[in-house]
């Protein structure tokens, strides 16, 4: 059996060790480092017409989501910024898929799945929403740059 | 055996022979090495409201607590719906000084420490009867989770893959959060929570107004739009707190 962070028997050592840091545990070490240290905070100028922005909520726990991407002449995302208000599996999630995106085409950047996320982060099923929320976040960013662009070759 | 196999015969006897004394299965199978708990929990979810589980007579009064032959205490009878459990009108408006009052008479005589000297049965039916009635007043008694309470009971609960609400919405409220995010001075901040707590205010009656007129998917929108200023409101809060001010 592989030894990863992840493993069942280092997490239960980590909390024999530290019993106080098992509320904390309940998050995965991935997912804090996201929140204590996230990615691309930040927003983008948003009537710039290389600039995609999503923006989306959870209606069921009050989170909103602002994802923004920046793509070159070669479609290509060169820049990627995030800012989320909620629990720290949305702001991880957001926080990652910033990562992840830039240096992707728009192209193979739909083909994102919040299932990948939630794999990435190890998001308990309660969690998965945020990753949901943030594949709603890219795909509204890409679908608002491809508009932008359309207006743009038909003015 | 498995403990859902026994869960099912629990409440095969139960439902079949009425009669049947509850405490007297939760003995025979207690034989079995059936945690305490389970067996409980299982027995209790078959169980027959309209008798005694101890001594057998008919209730007259199924809200009643104790059973009026033996006063022994009963299960809860309305588990899914917090009104019912408190005998209070099915409604949005709700006064909080009867609720109040409806729960600790209720926790008076449910408190698990009434039942130091009971048996175990009683013992376990006070701590779940308890725990439910603690985890319905928390939800009355917040609006918002009343409100989504009467929500779920209509049948229109919010779902968490609900597609988003208008996007003007979500723009003001990240402008809201970024105008948070902006501001560090307690008193601006102070400002911020009762612009917030007016604008929940304004929601609340706006919702009781649409529950008075049965219009279920209105009040699922501003029920929506109230959770994010709660959570915006928590936001302000949480700052006040690092900050030292208590309100």
């Amino acid at each position: 059996m592989a030894l990863n962070p992840s493993s069942n028997i280092l997490k239960s050592l980590c909390g024999f060790c530290h019993p106080f840091k098992i509320l904390s545990a309940s998050y995965h070490p991935k997912v804090i480092d996201h929140y204590e240290n996230p990615r691309n905070v930040g927003s983008l100028d948003k009537d710039d017409k290389r600039v995609g922005t999503g923006l989306v909520g959870a209606p069921a726990c009050g989170d909103v989501m602002k994802l923004q991407i920046k793509v070159d002449e070669s479609g290509k995302i060169v820049d990627a910024k995030f800012k989320t208000f909620g629990c720290g599996s949305a702001i991880a999630s957001s926080s990652y898929t910033t990562e992840w995106v830039k240096g992707k085409t728009v192209d193979e950047a739909l083909k994102l799945r919040n299932t990948e996320i939630a794999k990435e982060l190890s998001l308990p099923p309660v969690k998965l929403h945020c990753s949901m929320l943030a594949e709603d976040a890219i795909k509204a960013a890409l679908s608002d740059y491809r508009i932008k662009q359309k207006k743009e070759e038909t003015s | 055996m498995s403990f859902l196999i026994v869960a099912r015969q629990i409440k095969n006897i139960l439902r079949s022979q009425p009669e049947a004394k509850y405490h007297t299965i939760i003995n025979k199978y207690k034989l079995r090495n059936i945690p305490y708990n389970l067996l409980i929990k299982y027995a209790s979810q078959g169980y027959n409201q309209k008798v005694c589980w101890k001594c057998g007579i008919e209730r007259k009064n199924f809200s009643d607590i104790f059973c009026s032959q033996c006063n022994v205490i009963q299960m809860p009878s309305e588990r899914d719906n917090y009104f019912k459990l408190f005998d209070i009108d099915e409604q949005f408006d709700i006064d909080s000084k009867i609720l109040k009052d409806k729960y600790k008479n209720l926790q008076n005589n449910l408190h698990p420490d009434r039942f130091i000297n009971r048996t175990e049965e009683e013992k376990k039916i006070s701590e779940n009867y308890s725990s439910l009635v603690n985890k319905a007043y928390k939800c009355l008694a917040t609006p918002l989770k009343r409100a989504e309470h009467l929500l779920k009971l209509s049948g229109s609960s919010i779902e968490e893959k609900q597609s988003s609400v208008d996007p003007g919405f979500l723009m003001e409220m990240m402008e809201l959060n970024e105008e948070l995010d902006n501001n560090v001075e307690p008193e601006q901040l102070r400002q911020l929570n009762i612009k917030n707590k007016n604008e929940l205010e304004r929601l609340a009656q706006s919702i009781d107004e649409c529950f008075k007129h049965q219009n279920l998917d209105e009040a699922k929108q501003f029920v929506i739009k109230m959770q994010y200023y709660t959570s915006l409101g928590n936001r302000i809060n949480a700052k006040l707190r690092e900050l030292g001010v208590v309100d």
